[in-house]
């Protein structure tokens, strides 16, 4: 039985550009970009209502649907990331932004002789099923040079639409330490990275965690690192919903994780693999005394004693990562592997790019294996599923609470 | 310390328990105490590896369908477990049985079942989403009255809990005709393959439950006698009674609406609120449904479900909690204070009518009594109209309206909340104002939403006034509609969640209100159904009627 949520849901066809609705232009601010933006609707609303908006009282209802839904922010520094942001975001499938603006400081930007900023405006729709009208919604793009970085932030601010939920996807190398970053997290209610694609991922735990801690109204993060985890999460939780399976959990001496290495522009399963282990001790109440060390004889894997168990009966769990250059795994995990004493041992695998496969094998009970229909999921597929995230992932913040101190220097 | 403080104390982290088994210490400093049922017990550990904000998977198990064949499983019941089985868990192993009296093999059903996914499911239907859940389907042949049928199911089940470990779970779906009810809720327990469970039942191992569909009943005698009848063998929570309006996005928003917002409770009462108006209305005619709807009519049909129900979630207090009982008793008690008309009042606050011909989207169709399947001197009501009253502190005096007709201009369900008008008109002439309210109009489809109608100032020079609409919709806020009403029930039948399922007692309520207008109607003399022209909104004594209270019906 299928159990994967993310990237579940079959694809729709991409959000397409609203004929005639769309500019190319050299600004100078933002006022500008919504007064465009502003042209572009007179263009091509019809007589009817607009979402939160005052209309005639004998106007048609639904003739035009305007997303209302939330402000998605993201920032890419080259051309390359600006194109995988643009092409998650017109293929959400079920949940558009009411305005994404793309933020682009790029190293290869040539900046003109004069002062502003390249600017896309777009109105694009999609269609919401039989009976509906489609869904339209809008995407900026603003380009600067690397060295005009910090323009954009006086920029991504008045383009936030009012009163309404303002997430950030940092789609560009760690997201915490430019002045950049600092603006913006000022703005957002939510931060969206993926561990999985920054150059020192096991530093980027750490500067998450501090950003949590930093007080205030600390940021809700997500992670596509921790996304990906979703299905694995579920089917080892699912080894343990028979009662008698359940003591197991407290025998469990050995977890083995094999992460992929071989995701796109160098995604490694690292984070992952770490925030699994986190996830495991923080719902089971182990503890890591420190961090990972290198696996004897092994050159690239790692192995940690992490503690489990009452004061008073104390036991140890054999922690070990190990990449896997498996194509397979791209930039997820691999394997997961739980042992406990007395023989039982549970794993999930990354069969194929669509399917997982889970053992069992407990005492009493007839080995379990099973096939899973959880395919891969893409970058729009995970970020539909984080916009529909609001509140504090508790669960999350836990398991990187506990991953950090693993992370390798 | 109270003996429910003992009770719901759940075992410390670090400290043995009473099997002598260790606990460690509380993994993110929140571990949820374990859940109670309603009476205080304590139910067993949960998994920590499951939290709250994880999709909510229920026990493996499996669902058997009687009347596999029929309408319902194909266009709601089959695409609804698939669209879950792609969106969102189901538990491993889970498995259909389904039942009818086709002489299907397997693979033959299997066919029909994917064709009937790939026609009404939100999921595409593709090779891979396709097979994992095809291998959890089965079929059984047989007459609902042939205890071999009863035998097969049972040994197809005990069959499927060992090969897939489903662990003895059962949902039992009755999509069939009522008639079948008893028999086959008799024929699975004499089968054992359905028994009578305690009324607190584990949450994993070896629950039996009961899935009905409406018409619980012809009137209020027989839906007693069914619920009596059934209750021999089930108990009362083993039964899941469905209204699929409750499993509606925009229906339980109703709720969230209400009760999540500070702004509108205030003003949800009988000093603010003119009066309520329950519309559902079908653009449709009785679509080869005649055999049914001859005996039923449209006050058996949807006012003592659906409009009932909507009633009752725009009416009731706020519950303490969102459970089962919680909510349900508030329900309860909203159907318990509303005061039926009786006697010779039924003429005055309660009207029905039926169509003729007329012209249905510039299309002409013929009267009801016209259609294939019904008398020609039907008596049948295809609209009903009603005027309720709710004798409790917060609506005394305010008149709900409920309606329903077939072949009215347009299909379309709402509850609109009329206001009272300003104590004084400041503007006065000047204004111009046009002399209506203020509304708050929840919209449950199609169009789903929210919409706030208020007064504003014409632009310009003059102080001129018009209403105006504010409009929230669903589909431009979160982009979809939401899942269909099945998906969401059907899980929650899964998971033993009752909240959005009917309690015999609220069947008993909803049965109360409409049984005296039935009784009138049935009288020797009584006042046939009132003809409207098909394509209207309904007779114009209909008109009358809230024209009396010195109202008028909305155009929705």
């Amino acid at each position: 039985m299928p159990v994967a949520r993310t990237g579940g849901r079959a694809a729709r066809p991409p959000a397409r550009p609203v004929p005639g609705a769309s500019r190319q232009a050299h600004v100078l601010d933002a006022g500008a970009i919504t007064a465009e933006l502003n042209r572009l609707w007179a263009q091509v609303v019809e007589p009817g209502s607009a979402n939160g908006a005052v209309v005639a009282d004998d106007a048609p209802v639904g003739v035009l649907t305007r997303a209302s839904t939330l402000n998605l922010t993201a920032v890419a520094r080259s051309r390359r990331d600006a194109e995988r942001v643009e092409n998650a975001v017109v293929r959400l499938g079920d949940l558009y932004p009411s305005r994404a603006t793309i933020l682009v400081a790029d190293p290869e930007h040539a900046a003109g002789p004069d002062p502003g900023l390249d600017v896309r405006v777009a109105l694009l729709e999609q269609d919401a099923g039989a009976g509906h009208p489609a869904i339209r919604f809008e995407c900026v793009t603003v380009e600067v040079n690397a060295d005009d970085e910090q323009q954009l932030a006086s920029i991504a601010s008045p383009l936030l639409v009012a009163d309404l939920p303002d997430f950030l996807w940092w789609a560009a190398d760690s997201a915490v330490g430019s002045d950049l970053f600092d603006d913006l997290i000022e703005v957002s209610d939510r931060l969206i990275v993926d561990t999985a694609a920054t150059a020192m991922p096991a530093a980027e735990l750490v500067r998450l965690v501090a950003l949590l801690d930093a007080g205030g109204h600390p940021p809700k993060l997500s992670d596509f690192a921790w996304a990906r985890l979703e299905p694995w999460r579920n089917l080892v939780a699912l080894f343990f919903d028979r009662p008698e399976v359940r003591p197991v959990l407290d025998a469990i001496d050995e977890v083995q994780i094999v992460y992929g290495t071989a995701g796109a522009d160098g995604r490694t399963g690292l984070t992952g693999a770490l925030l699994f282990a986190g996830w495991l001790g923080s719902r089971l109440g182990w503890q890591a005394p420190g961090e990972l060390v290198r696996a004897r004889g092994e050159p690239t894997g790692w192995r940690a004693t992490l503690r489990a168990g009452s004061p008073d009966r104390r036991r140890e769990v054999l922690l070990t990562l190990r990449p896997a250059p498996d194509p397979v795994a791209d930039c997820g995990l691999a394997t997961v592997t739980l042992l406990a004493e007395g023989g039982a041992s549970f794993r999930v695998e990354r069969f194929d790019p669509a399917e997982l496969a889970t053992f069992s094998q407990v005492d009493a009970l007839p080995t379990g294996r099973r096939m899973v229909y959880a395919p891969v999921p893409d970058d729009a597929a995970l970020l539909a599923d984080e916009l529909r995230d609001f509140g504090h992932d508790a669960v999350y913040e836990a398991a990187l609470r506990f991953a950090t101190p693993l992370a390798p220097g | 310390m109270t003996d429910t403080d003992t009770l719901r104390r759940p075992v410390a982290p670090g400290v043995a328990d009473a099997n002598g088994r260790a606990h460690g210490p509380d993994p993110v400093g929140d571990r949820q105490p374990s859940p109670l049922d309603p009476w205080g017990y304590e139910l067993e550990q949960p998994n920590p590896l499951r939290d709250e904000r994880a999709e909510r998977t229920p026990a493996p198990c499996s669902m058997v369908i009687f009347g596999v064949s029929g309408d319902l499983t194909a266009r709601k019941l089959m695409p609804a477990l698939y669209d879950l089985a792609v969106g969102q868990p189901l538990p491993e192993g889970f498995s259909i049985v389904g039942v009818s009296h086709r002489d299907w093999d397997e693979a033959t059903f299997k066919a029909k079942m994917r064709e009937a996914v790939a026609a009404h499911a939100r999921t595409p239907v593709t090779a891979e989403s396709w097979e994992p859940f095809a291998r959890g389907l089965f079929y059984v042949r047989g007459e609902f009255d042939d205890p071999a049928t009863f035998a097969t199911v049972a040994a197809a089940l005990d069959r499927i809990d060992r090969d897939r470990r489903t662990l003895g779970n059962r949902l039992f779906y009755l999509a069939t005709a009522p008639q079948f009810f008893s028999p086959i809720v008799g024929g699975l327990s004499e089968a054992a393959a359905l028994e009578r469970q305690a009324n607190y039942q584990g949450p994993t191992e070896g629950w039996h439950r009961l899935v009905i569909e409406k018409p619980i009943g012809h009137d209020l005698a027989s839906a007693q006698e069914l619920i009596a009848e059934m209750s021999l063998l089930l108990t009362e929570r083993q039964i899941y009674r469905i209204d699929h309006y409750l499993g509606k996005e925009t229906v339980q928003n109703v709720l969230a609406f209400r009760f999540a917002n500070s702004l509108f409770d205030p003003v949800w009462n009988r000093q603010y609120v003119d009066n309520v108006q329950i519309t559902a209305a079908e653009a449709l005619g009785v679509e080869g449904r005649s055999g049914y709807y001859e005996h039923a009519g449209a006050l058996r049909d949807m006012v003592e479900s659906h409009l009932l129900q909507l009633l009752t979630v725009v009416a009731m207090e706020p519950p303490a909690f969102f459970n089962g009982d919680a909510v349900r008793d508030e329900k309860v008690k909203v159907l318990r204070s509303t005061v039926p008309p009786t006697g010779a009042a039924v003429a005055a606050h309660a009207v029905r009518g039926q169509y003729a011909t007329g012209y249905s989207g510039g299309r002409p169709v013929p009267a009801y009594h016209e259609e294939k399947g019904v008398s020609p001197d039907s008596q049948t009501e295809t609209y009903v109209a009603l005027r309720l009253g709710i004798d409790n502190w917060r609506w005394s005096g305010v008149p709900f309206y409920l309606r329903t007709g077939k072949r009215l201009p347009r299909r379309v369900t709402e509850i609109a909340v009329e206001f009272k008008q300003v104590p004084h008109q400041m503007f006065g002439s000047i204004g111009q104002l046009d002399p209506t309210p203020n509304v708050i109009s929840l919209r449950i489809q199609p169009d789903e939403g929210i919409a706030l109608r208020f007064a504003a100032k014409v632009p310009g020079a003059r102080t001129q006034l018009r209403t105006v609409r504010m409009d929230f919709l669903y589909g431009a806020a979160f982009g979809e509609a939401g899942p269909d009403a099945y998906e969401r029930l059907l899980l929650d039948a899964m998971l033993g969640d009752p909240t959005l399922f009917t309690r015999r007692d609220e069947v008993e309520a909803a049965w109360s209100i409409v049984q005296p207008v039935l009784d009138a109607w049935a009288e020797p003399g009584a006042a046939g159904p009132a003809p409207y022209d098909a394509g209207t909104w309904g007779p114009d004594v209909a008109d009358a009627m809230i024209a009396r209270d010195g109202r008028a019906w909305r155009r929705p």
